[in-house]
């Protein structure tokens, strides 16, 4: 399964594995941890 | 152009704008974007960034102005409105800030919808309910109404609404944004260890 969230919420940020970025519609950031 | 399968969502130069006052204004402004299958991907932002635009249109919800989306190898904008509604049913499971649960429906009840109009058969959704409010920790609570459970409660209601019918998809906008953050740990815990069979 595969889970994709919108968040502000710090601890889900943590538990995610890729944080996408998003700033005026466009990606700013894309994280992936390892 | 073909989209990888292996791919949940893909997205080429996707653009909305909507017109407000006789504005034009730019919520979504040229995302190409793949998701993975198996992924758990945050997508974040102050107010206004486009995310839930954004989600509204991976998941079919809204249209984009211009852009293509896949969802599991299948172009979005092609579809008629049955189809895209088909797909959605059977690969998107949705999970919202405010729970969105049918209050004059039983937990039971509404967990058990969406596998009603998949055309299960009956034995199969008990089985699937009392497998799945066990697992969020809802067991014995099958019979209860919604507005007469906690915010936390009803949180993982709609878990097990999202995740009954074995979707490829999670998609959640703000789940834990109305629930302390123990409740919000322990939801996370619940949704990415659950045993589903596939």
């Amino acid at each position: 399964m595969t889970f994709l969230f919108s968040t502000h919420d710090p601890m889900v940020m943590a538990w995610a594995k890729r944080i996408i970025t998003l700033k005026d519609g466009r990606i700013a950031k894309d994280d992936k941890k390892n | 152009m073909k989209e990888n399968t292996k791919h949940i969502i893909a997205t080429k130069d996707l653009r909305k704008i909507y017109k407000e006052d006789g504005l034009e204004v730019e919520a979504v402004r040229g995302v190409d974007l793949t998701i993975e299958s198996g992924e758990f991907s945050a997508i974040v932002g102050p107010s206004g960034s486009g995310k839930t635009t954004f989600l509204n249109i991976i998941s079919g919800l809204d249209t984009p102005s211009s852009g293509d989306v896949w969802l599991k190898g299948r172009l979005l904008t092609r579809l008629s409105g049955n189809e895209l509604s088909d797909l959605r049913r059977d690969n998107i499971g949705f999970i919202f800030q405010a729970y969105n649960l049918i209050p004059v429906l039983t937990v039971e009840e509404n967990v058990e919808y969406v596998m009603m109009l998949q055309g299960l058969p009956k034995h199969e959704r008990h089985q699937r309910v009392l497998n799945i409010l066990k697992q969020v920790g809802l067991k014995g609570m099958e019979k209860r109404f919604p507005p007469k459970l906690s915010g936390g409660q009803q949180q993982r209601v709609a878990i097990a609404r999202a995740m009954v019918s074995r979707p490829a998809l999670i998609l959640a906008d703000e789940p834990t944004a109305n629930l302390d953050s123990k409740t919000g740990t322990a939801l996370l815990q619940i949704m990415t260890s659950m045993e589903i069979p596939e």
